[in-house]
């Protein structure tokens, strides 16, 4: 068979012949019976490798040796982290406080200030008026403080409410009054804050003389205090 | 390639691999694993603590314009769930223990997007403290949450990563 | 919902939804893999790196009709640059064939199989590779050409080269090809 000639047959076989070609290739076959019985042949072959590929051996490198081998890897990996950890921790104390600033060498972060002492402060920024949120806040603060107070763990926060937040410091809106005064009494380092700008702004523009509970300190503004707070190294929290 | 068993005898008994080993560990001490080895990588924390399906999806797509903007390598992205953002990451089937008002978000089209951020390199962690709240008590509740990844308490840690230098972003 | 469907997350959607069917080209990727190498844990190793560049690099991808042709194009070149010098070694692990429930065709069956791995085995790399491509793949010569990075008449003439090299290796082993074919057994 001319090599032309065996290349169509294979085009054949692969369906790669356009529909008139195939035409024409059929009609051949029905004259030659050799073509015909080499097409046939070229098909089966194709079926005989299909089957013999249908299942290759599934890969055995999750059992036995290797996996062996990745037990003592992550064996090992464990001790030598436990290693390094003890290592890490007799470590001077400096090289811990340090670390912030190391980590803030392009300016990110508030990270001098809190590098200056171990004390977190959370300055927590309330815009809303929804009482479900203030009371999950509300537990949220008390959590933390006790937890901080009972490891001895210096902590300082404020709640800034501004905004429709204002209401948890309105006398006459809030649902907490009573709770506000017995964590204000309990945690000398927690602060509620007011925003001025809110309570003037209500006043102007609704005629509402905003009355708030006892244990409420006035600012300014909310919005720049978080964000002087923030300078100053405190994290800050939208609620 | 072929031998690995080979290979990792070979690495066991290479003094050097202890005191890499030794190394990461005291990197994990000192809390310069959060240290981004490139300064210009940002490191960003995402508060979510609203429930409203909208307002995460919208919050979702701050977070993945964010990653196009600074490249998925550009930008080491927390998500933190707190509050009622925990149900961000609620299965459907999860909606029976929910209080009234609340829905469990993770399906459809948001599950695809939080699978998506996740393998871009966005972390979830979700406020367990929140979810107890909320009545789920089983992390089968969660879409596929690593448990390193559950932390007791979400404000706790939004306070820890931005101590770390993470900015804080309430979207 | 204001944003139509499928919008949401841009492009983000469609990077995921790939990556999940990059993965679940895996089985077929590994029988290629297999049929090239005939060792199964550099078949693996293989399927493994494929995967793992694909999945990295999946926005590379413009037309995701040729996921397909893609993936094995990865794959192809890993194997020409990376894994080609590890010969095959024929005749290995043809034990763990599943048979067929009559016995006496399952020996038919895995002797069948036993052979046409061996004279694969022996084809040159070239010629096998084209060969797995067209027959077990099922590319068209136009996507084998572009997965091998060679023209299309290259394809034909290795591919028509590789048959005929078959079919001697398997006439030498008694295999006349008429014969050996099992029937499918009606189900």
């Amino acid at each position: 068979m001319s090599s032309s000639n065996e290349l169509d047959l294979n085009a054949f076989v692969d369906g790669e012949l356009t529909a008139d070609q195939q035409a024409e290739f059929l009609e051949a076959m029905r004259d030659d019976p050799e073509l015909a019985r080499q097409a046939c042949e070229l098909g089966q072959l194709k079926a005989q490798l299909r089957l013999a590929y249908a299942s290759p051996p599934p890969p055995r490198l999750r059992g036995g040796a290797r996996v062996g081998a990745s037990w003592r890897a992550i064996a090992a990996s464990g001790i030598l982290l436990v290693l390094g950890v003890v290592a890490g921790w007799l470590l001077p104390d400096d090289v811990e406080r340090n670390r912030f600033v190391v980590l803030d060498a392009d300016g990110r972060g508030q990270t001098p200030a809190t590098a200056a002492n171990d004390e977190t402060r959370i300055v927590f920024h309330l815009t809303n008026a929804d009482p479900l949120v203030a009371a999950e806040l509300l537990d949220e603060v008390e959590g933390m403080l006790a937890a901080y107070q009972a490891d001895h763990r210096p902590l300082r926060v404020e709640v800034v409410s501004h905004s429709d937040g204002l209401a948890l410091l309105r006398q006459s809106l809030t649902a907490y009054g009573t709770r506000i005064h017995e964590l204000a009494q309990r945690f000398p380092n927690l602060t509620f804050v007011a925003c001025r700008n809110t309570i003037d702004r209500l006043r102007v523009e609704r005629g509402i003389e905003v009355r708030l509970v006892p244990d409420a300190e006035v600012i300014d503004s909310g919005v720049n205090h978080v964000v002087r707070r923030q300078k100053e190294g405190w994290s800050y929290i939208r609620v | 390639m072929y031998d690995r068993q080979r290979e990792f005898r070979f690495a066991w008994k290479c003094p050097l691999w202890f005191c890499f080993a030794g190394l990461v560990g005291l990197l994990v001490w000192t809390g310069a694993a959060y240290a981004a080895p490139d300064s210009a990588r940002q490191q960003v924390v995402y508060h979510i603590s609203d429930g409203d399906p909208d307002r995460q999806r919208s919050a979702l797509r701050n977070v993945a314009n964010h990653l196009n903007i600074l490249g998925d390598d550009g930008a080491d992205i927390v998500v933190v769930l707190q509050g009622d953002g925990v149900t961000l990451l609620l299965r459907p089937d999860a909606q029976p223990q929910l209080p009234g008002g609340l829905s469990a978000n993770a399906t459809g089209e948001v599950r695809i997007g939080i699978e998506d951020l996740r393998l871009r390199g966005v972390r979830f962690e979700v406020c367990a403290h929140s979810l107890a709240r909320r009545g789920i008590d089983d992390d089968r509740y969660l879409l596929d949450v690593d448990p390193a990844d559950l932390v007791p308490s979400g404000i706790d840690e939004l306070v820890r990563l931005q101590r770390a230098g993470y900015t804080y972003i309430k979207p | 919902m204001t944003t139509p469907k499928g919008t949401l997350f841009g492009n983000f959607g469609r990077k995921r939804r790939l990556q999940r069917e990059i993965c679940a080209g895996r089985d077929r990727l590994y029988r290629i893999a297999w049929s090239w190498c005939h060792d199964s844990d550099i078949a693996d190793d293989l399927v493994q790196e494929t995967l793992a560049r694909a999945l990295s690099k999946v926005e590379t991808l413009r037309d995701e009709a040729r996921l397909q042709v893609w993936l094995t194009q990865i794959m192809a070149n890993l194997y020409r640059d990376q894994f080609r010098r590890v010969r095959p070694e024929t005749g290995l692990e043809v034990d763990a064939l599943t048979g067929a429930d009559d016995p006496e065709q399952s020996v038919n069956r895995s002797q069948l199989v036993a052979r046409t791995r061996e004279a694969l085995g022996r084809l040159g790399d070239d010629q096998r590779q084209v060969l797995t491509l067209v027959d077990i793949a099922e590319f068209s010569y136009a996507d084998t050409a572009s997965i091998l990075d060679v023209p299309v008449g290259t394809v034909m003439s290795r591919l028509s080269r590789a048959r005929r090299r078959m079919r001697e290796l398997l006439e030498q082993q008694g295999i006349g090809c008429a014969d050996v074919i099992p029937l499918r057994r009606p189900q």
